[in-house]
């Protein structure tokens, strides 16, 4: 009787498995005589999209063969959704990724495509810098095309710094104590931060760590082979509590976004916002001029025996490794890597483009500022999100949330961290 | 047997829809809780119940487990509570009653998308309406973030739900109502007995069913929530609001461990399970009296 | 007799007062929406979400609207609800006479096992589910949505319906079939035309939970061109991050299907969730 219940579950089961996939094969079969399909899943949407529409079009007329179609959708939805695809042997042949940790572990699982073939015989790596191309190197092979670079630093409200007098940016720790002091003198919050979404606090752990400890000791604690109970770390996390003591920071920064955060500045109710160069997105919506109303500054030296290093991420594409159509998948990617389509996509993002043929002309004061400084630092470093691998991140991230809220706990949310990331760790 | 066989017939479809979007999926949960599938590897291994071990280890999955406690006992509180006293008082003919209980089922025709965003012009620290009330009569100083304090969040989240789940309490209690015996009521009124009495001899006793169905029904809705946490706070600030969902969530979709996401859904089964076993029973037992 | 008069009359009065000021609670949210929506944005973190819309403006709602692309949520959601909404609920129907009007080995657990799924939270078969439609190429299709959306609505409908013709006397189905009804006869002629009261109150509960779900499309659908209204009002709010006025125009667009409904068919509204849990 049981049994007969279960027989006939089964049954029922695989009777409309059966009829979806045969429902599914027929509609596979309709589309034989067209041109190949070549798919591109991103996350460039809304105000990121950039010139993504063009550059597909582009493809498509110089490439009658290929039939290049794209996905756009939220931040949010594709990361939750690029994982299964990639698992279930059904991905798109090409989709956006953040370059770092978490290219590295989708290259561990063996789901990309090494693209050396792209940069070598189609002459890509003439289009981009060394140190571009180091960010697109994994285990000895290249895997990512990068399509934006973003900067992160402090951008503040020139008028605010005006009237705090302020005469030039602070290049040192203790010139940048001085201003924020001067700044909370005229009744304004220095600094603004909104961490609701948690990687906006992130910087103000990179940053510290980076001018104290140096980029070395950073790469050893984002690889797991430093602990989080570390002096270093504990030495980025005083120079952060010090500023959240002293009142620094406009309340409640956990219930804001970046945007408001940026508003914030923009209205002159804080001072400054260490952020990704991204924020210039916003500047029709605040209604502020870059350059005229803000400007930026590098965060300022710590230690002068430590190397200089500038924090930010790479966006870029990369090739599934079980990619339908692999050969168009690379020529969409050379075609992506071209000056024009490069301009067309980052003009008015607040990006940096990769390719080193852009001319100056697509860029506003900031960024060409940004562009000169980034020309010269030594070391570019990930942030930290896309720094170590993801499940620790979120411990991270947790805890720099906890911290904005509860400085003065700052040692144990510090050994928390640690057992939560050594366990994140043993899990990957 | 003529009869079983055109029964089928009716049953065969609907169960096929309720096999592949239900039953398939929830033995797959099942297995993948026993793997260390990654949700990226095409490779995983089977670990037995090293994913439970780990749930009932993780502080984390203890957090959630206690939020959702705390969701539970305040949902068996406030809307059940509040639901059942707007039922009382509206079922007596207060005037303009019609619109009243209009006014209560409002919230349940908005999704949880747009509740959180309401009741954030609520909570908003800076020009949100509660903190505004607050400067008003209080602090005129005060900017205190609702739903961006651990001590808050959640509750702030509780409280918003509540405000949706009233109308249902109250509904399944008007329903109630109007089946409690008025013969029995006279007679109480008649033998001296107060509103309070009657109320609580009389008419609560005849409620029994309404309080099955509103108990079990609130304690599976604070269960279930998702979107609502996902939408305002997605679990934080640091895990403060943290669900069993939003965990299963968390862990599959933001930190590739799909086999652990797994063994929290599996988790999440067991308890709902046992909540829907004794609501099961307790209405059977009705029926078979009746 | 006076005094009691008086004590009444002062409970009356009381209990007026006390419905009065709870619901007053109530509407508080939904008055913060409404004066949000009406109002402009400047005005809105100049003054915050309390004051009320003197005047009201309407550019929110033009904002939203001309962008075009709430348009075609709107559009996505009324296919997925509408053909999910009449699916479920003519499925239940059929499940619904089954249970309750034939007998048959079994009958009793295997209608336990489908409304239990009422209560099923649907989270727990995400993974699976995703993966599955990934693998049959349904992923952000509007069929993997409906297909869904039956299948979680079926436990309510099964339910309601099997309520409803356990009530109909058997000897209409008996005296049916003697004229030579065959069940599908019995079921579509004679039983569905007298349900009409079980099917709408169906209808309204099937199209608002269906209307305002969340976590599926959130799930399934990625390109924004298939997007469902309520992924739209997220994205909205994305879009438009320190535009309080444009989100809460959107929220009330994408209300007013529900608000509709619920205004005209109230009755049916009450009388369906009451029915659907109460009675077993």
């Amino acid at each position: 009787m049981k049994q007969k219940h279960r027989m006939l579950l089964i049954t029922a089961v695989l009777l409309l498995v059966t009829a979806f996939a045969v429902f599914g094969a027929a509609e596979g079969d309709q589309k034989a005589d067209q041109p190949e399909k070549v798919t591109f899943f991103h996350y460039f949407s809304g105000t990121l999209s950039g010139g993504m529409d063009d550059l597909v079009d582009t493809f498509n007329e110089n490439n009658p063969d290929y039939l290049l179609t794209h996905t756009p959708v939220d931040h949010e939805a594709f990361k939750t959704s690029i994982l299964v695809m990639l698992s279930g042997g059904n991905p798109p042949d090409l989709f956006s990724y953040w370059a770092g940790a978490r290219v590295q572990f989708i290259v561990d699982a063996d789901r990309l495509e090494p693209i050396d073939d792209v940069y070598e015989e189609y002459g890509v790596s003439e289009l981009f810098s060394e140190s571009v191309q180091n960010a697109a190197s994994y285990n000895g092979h290249k895997y990512f095309l990068p399509l934006t670079q973003h900067f992160v630093a402090f951008f503040y409200n020139k008028e605010v710094f005006d009237k705090a007098g302020i005469a030039a940016p602070p290049e040192t720790w203790g010139e940048f104590l001085t201003a924020c002091e001067k700044i909370k003198n005229i009744g304004v919050a220095p600094i603004a931060l909104g961490s609701r979404e948690r990687w906006p606090a992130q910087f103000w752990f990179d940053y510290p760590l980076l001018r104290t400890a140096g980029p070395e000791y950073r790469a050893e604690l984002m690889a797991g082979e430093a602990s989080y109970t570390d002096p270093e770390v504990a030495e980025a996390f005083g120079m952060w509590k010090e500023l959240i003591d002293k009142g620094y920071f406009y309340p409640n920064p956990n219930a804001y976004d970046y945007a408001e955060a940026t508003v914030l500045v923009g209205t002159g109710e804080a001072g400054m916002t260490l952020m990704g160069s991204w924020l210039m997105q916003l500047d029709d919506q605040i209604g502020w001029e870059p350059g005229e109303d803000y400007d930026f500054f590098t965060f300022p030296a710590v230690d002068s025996g430590v190397a200089d290093a500038a924090v930010g991420p790479f966006d870029g594409v990369v090739v599934a490794k079980d990619a339908r159509n692999k050969e168009a998948a690379k020529k969409a990617l050379v075609a992506m890597a071209q000056t024009e389509p490069m301009i067309a996509f980052n003009t008015g993002t607040g990006a940096l483009a990769p390719n080193i043929n852009v001319p100056d002309s697509m860029y506003n004061v900031l960024q060409m500022k940004i562009k000169e400084y980034c020309a010269v630092v030594p070391n570019w470093a990930f942030n930290y999100d896309l720094a170590t691998p993801p499940p620790v991140a979120d411990v991270g991230l947790d805890a720099f949330a906890e911290f904005v809220d509860n400085p003065a706990d700052y040692m144990r949310i510090l050994a928390e961290t640690e057992s939560g990331a050594r366990a994140a760790w043993s899990n990957l | 047997m003529i009869q079983k066989n055109t029964a089928w017939q009716f049953l065969l479809v609907p169960l096929l829809v309720y096999g592949v979007v239900i039953v398939y999926p929830f033995v797959q949960t099942l297995y993948l809780s026993l793997t260390n599938w990654d949700g990226v590897s095409q490779a995983y291994d089977f670990i037995g119940l090293r994913n439970y071990r780990g749930v009932f280890t993780d502080p984390n999955f203890r957090g959630a487990i206690y939020h959702n406690i705390i969701w539970v006992m305040i949902f068996l509180l406030v809307p059940t509570v509040l639901g059942l006293i707007l039922a009382v008082l509206l079922d007596r003919g207060v005037p303009g009653a019609v619109f009243f209980k209009s006014v209560i089922y409002l919230p349940m025709i908005f999704s949880y998308v747009i509740i959180g965003m309401i009741w954030n012009f609520i909570y908003e620290p800076r020009i949100g309406i509660l903190n505004m009330v607050i400067r008003l009569f209080g602090n005129p100083e005060w900017n205190y973030a609702w739903l961006a304090q651990k001590e808050t969040a959640l509750l702030a989240i509780i409280f918003a739900a509540s405000w949706q789940h009233t109308g249902l309490c109250m509904i399944l209690y008007l329903a109630g109502l109007s089946g409690v015996r008025q013969d029995l009521i006279e007679a109480a009124r008649i033998d001296g007995a107060g509103g309070r009495q009657i109320f609580f001899r009389v008419v609560l006793p005849q409620l029994k069913n309404s309080t099955v169905v509103v108990v079990s029904l609130t304690i599976i809705n604070s269960l279930k929530n998702f979107d609502l946490v996902y939408i305002t706070t997605k679990g934080g600030p640091y895990r403060s609001s943290e669900v069993l969902t939003t965990l299963m969530y968390r862990e599959s979709f933001w930190n590739y461990r799909m086999g652990y996401g797994s063994a929290v859904a599996s988790v999440l089964f067991i308890i709902v399970f046992i909540v829907v076993y004794f609501y099961f029973r307790s209405v059977m037992r009705e029926d078979h009296r009746e | 007799m006076n005094s009691r008069n008086r004590s009444g009359r002062t409970a009356a009065v009381f209990t007026f007062a006390l419905v009065v000021l709870i619901c007053l609670l109530f509407f508080i949210p939904i008055y913060g929406a409404f004066t949000t929506a009406f109002r402009l944005n400047r005005d809105i973190i100049r003054e915050g979400f309390w004051n009320f819309p003197l005047p009201p403006t309407f550019e929110n709602f033009i904002t939203v609207w001309e962008d075009g692309k709430i348009r075609l949520f709107l559009l996505n959601t009324v296919i997925v609800t509408v053909s999910a909404t009449v699916l479920s609920i003519f499925l239940g129907s059929l499940t619904g006479y089954a249970f309750g009007k034939m007998s048959f080995k079994g009958s009793r657990t295997l209608y336990i096992l489908i409304v239990a799924g009422m209560f099923f939270p649907p989270q727990i078969v995400l993974i699976p589910l995703f993966g599955l439609f990934n693998n049959l190429d349904l992923l952000d299709t509007v069929r993997s949505l409906i297909l869904v959306h039956v299948g979680f609505g079926l436990p309510i409908c099964t339910l309601m319906m099997t309520n409803f013709f356990k009530d109909i006397p058997s000897s209409l189905r008996q005296s049916a079939m003697l004229d030579g009804c065959n069940d599908w006869q019995v079921l579509f002629r004679i039983m569905l035309p007298l349900a009409r009261p079980s099917l709408t109150a169906l209808l309204i509960l099937q199209f608002t939970w269906i209307w305002n779900d969340f976590l599926w499309p959130l799930i399934l659908i990625k390109s924004e061109f298939r997007m469902t209204i309520q992924m739209g009002i997220l994205q909205l709010r994305g879009q438009y991050g320190l535009a309080w006025g444009n989100q809460a125009a959107g929220a009330l667009i994408a209300t007013i299907p529900t608000l509709l409904l619920f205004i005209f068919m109230q009755r049916h509204f009450i009388h369906g969730l009451s029915m659907g849990a109460v009675k077993e």
